[in-house]
């Protein structure tokens, strides 16, 4: 089995899981207590436009025609009309979607490069007090509800010692030009990022120990030792390549996770990107958006879940060549 | 080692009574709700609002005058019920589906996985507000989606469980005497998964807790129950009124569970797992 071959089988799966998720939004809406087109058009509609929904997502007629008329509107990037932002619903989720990147990337970078680092420290002396408290500190970042860590966060270093702001993209209500914008949107970014990568910070930290200390009891890691090479140098250049790839496919598969995360984060620090946008579609009962929300995440996870199976493919021949 | 580090490894070795010390109070707790805690969780205007902790209100109150100690006190119970029931549906079709899978491999096998995959690739937790927000926020309800959407990861534990135990010999001892195949999946095999399957389930009590608190503190909680995310929910809005009692203490509560049974699942990998122990 190939390269192109095996990105293809990733490829196909990807289309299915998102498949799977438009028909899952068709199935709830349908399957809801009351009248789809009155859940669709929301409380407060006339019943001339409950009548108008009804007549354009064709809930008049049967359930395979419906569903054919969902799908083909849903291939031309067509998600319905959000009644709260009286706009398409995919032109109100891409104006959110870059600040939602911008957190998420952040986060993601900061949790591998600290997690990996304090999983180093961990396994180069296992067993040690370093890392000892190391591990209670994953342990116990693994156990914080990522809101709760947001609100202790937002007590502590903006309200008690005022070094960040409480929330937000940028302070409101103030002249900046570019490059101080730039540096109010980063000094913004701090805390929510900081919430954020806590979580998958610990898990990166734990991967990595788990993965070198198996690393350093495998042949290759004892032959290089044997040959005399320095013990520095069999942790980074030899076991530490190898442990890494795990954390790879974690990171691929915890993009899922980290949604939930996202929506949290965003919730507490009034981040204006996909998650509060979901919470606010949900206090409005705005379903069209909240379908559409779902919809944009899954196919968001579904790309970064190929990305990271592409990179995982290039990386490590076994899996392209189905062995090991 | 020097001696301080000797005294945290053994209490980290000690895996068992930190679990204990954590999660005993809780159920404690959760058992003893109606006399342990001095209000009702539900009621407002049990005193006046934004009390900070004292000894008649050992928590303080929220900004409508409810008592936070009772809250905290039947959140035990919310959480436990979610936790429990949520695990054990997840368990029961973990089973259902992991069983065949591995026993009869095959098309089944492929099918029923590649399921398992695809659940596992949907944002979870947007669907679990998806069909809340859609069904009704009933705390039945998100103990059922929650299980719903987190019996993959079980399965596939079961499953490999499965594929290693059908090779035995005791089950080539039942077939020869022949036994069908559901006599032989549930009454041979399921009996040797148990233990290997214990960290992961411990592991998706504290997750599906997880769930419920974050989506209570949305606001998507069941409004008849005290959960604990619904008391952070209330409390966060007064965090900048300088209320912290609110946020600090039940959160800790939170913490304290998922700690407890993330160190369950610890403890019972390295039991089950000696390997491990040894590094």
């Amino acid at each position: 089995m190939g390269l192109s071959h095996y990105i293809a089988k990733r490829a196909v799966f990807s289309v299915v899981v998102v498949f799977v998720v438009a028909i899952l939004s068709f199935t709830i809406i349908r399957l809801a207590p009351g009248d789809p087109a009155t859940l669709l058009a929301g409380e407060a509609a006339s019943p001339d436009y409950v009548q108008a929904i009804r007549a354009e997502y064709g809930l008049d007629q049967p359930l395979p025609v419906q569903l054919v008329t969902y799908l083909s509107d849903l291939a031309r990037g067509n998600l319905g009309y959000s009644l709260t932002f009286s706009r398409p619903v995919i032109n109100v989720i891409l104006e959110r979607l870059p600040q939602t990147i911008l957190l998420v990337g952040t986060a993601l970078c900061f949790a591998i490069v600290v997690g990996v680092l304090m999983g180093i420290t961990s396994a180069k002396n296992p067993n040690s007090l370093e890392d000892g408290i190391l591990t209670a500190v994953t342990l116990t970042l693994y156990s914080i509800p990522v809101f709760w860590l947001g609100l202790v966060m937002i007590m502590g270093l903006a309200l008690w010692i005022p070094i960040f702001p409480t929330g937000g993209l940028f302070d409101v209500g103030v002249q900046l030009n570019p490059p101080q914008f730039i540096l109010n949107v980063g000094w913004h970014l701090v805390l929510p990022a900081l919430t954020l990568s806590a979580f998958f910070l610990a898990t990166y930290a734990r991967l990595t120990r788990a993965g070198l200390l198996e690393a350093m009891g495998m042949n290759y890691v004892v032959q290089a030792r044997a040959k005399g090479v320095r013990q520095r140098d069999v942790l980074y250049h030899h076991a530490l390549k190898n442990a890494l790839l795990p954390i790879i496919t974690v990171a691929g598969i915890q993009i899922g996770l980290i949604v939930g995360g996202v929506v949290l984060t965003e919730s507490v620090y009034s981040w204006p990107g996909i998650g509060s946008l979901l919470i606010m579609a949900v206090s409005y009962r705005d379903y069209p958006l909240v379908t559409g929300i779902f919809l944009i995440t899954a196919i968001s996870v579904a790309i970064s879940n190929l990305a990271a199976d592409i990179i995982i493919g290039l990386v490590d021949p076994r899996i392209r060549t189905g062995a090991g | 080692m020097t001696y301080s580090s000797k005294i945290l490894q053994t209490v980290l070795r000690r895996h068992w009574v930190v679990t204990f010390i954590l999660l005993a109070p809780i159920v404690f707790t959760a058992i003893f709700a109606g006399v342990i805690a001095p209000h009702n969780p539900l009621q407002t205007g049990v005193g006046p609002a934004l009390m900070p902790p004292s000894f008649k209100y050992l928590m303080g109150t929220d900004q409508a005058g409810g008592d936070i100690f009772s809250q905290v006190v039947y959140g035990c119970q919310v959480a436990l019920y979610v936790a429990i029931w949520s695990t054990l549906i997840a368990l029961a079709i973990a089973i259902l589906v992991g069983l065949p899978t591995g026993y009869y491999r095959g098309a089944i096998d492929e099918i029923l996985m590649r399921s398992a995959d695809v659940i596992l690739s949907i944002p979870s937790f947007v669907l679990i507000i998806f069909v809340v927000v859609v069904f009704g926020s009933l705390i039945g309800v998100i103990t059922l989606i929650i299980g719903l959407v987190s019996w993959p990861t079980l399965a596939r534990i079961v499953r490999a469980e499965v594929l290693s135990i059908r090779e035995r010999e005791f089950v080539l001892a039942a077939k020869a005497v022949g036994a069908g195949s559901r006599n032989i999946m549930f009454d041979e095999i399921l009996p040797n998964i148990w233990l290997p399957l214990l960290p992961a389930i411990t592991l998706q009590m504290g997750f599906s807790v997880l769930i419920e608190v974050g989506l209570s503190f949305l606001g998507l909680g069941d409004p008849n129950t005290s959960s604990w995310g619904r008391i952070l929910w209330f409390a966060s809005r007064s965090i900048y009124l300088g209320a912290w009692w609110g946020v600090v203490l039940p959160g800790l509560s939170i913490v304290v569970t998922i700690l407890g049974f993330n160190l369950a699942g610890d403890a019972l990998s390295k039991y089950v797992n000696p390997r491990e122990s040894r590094r």
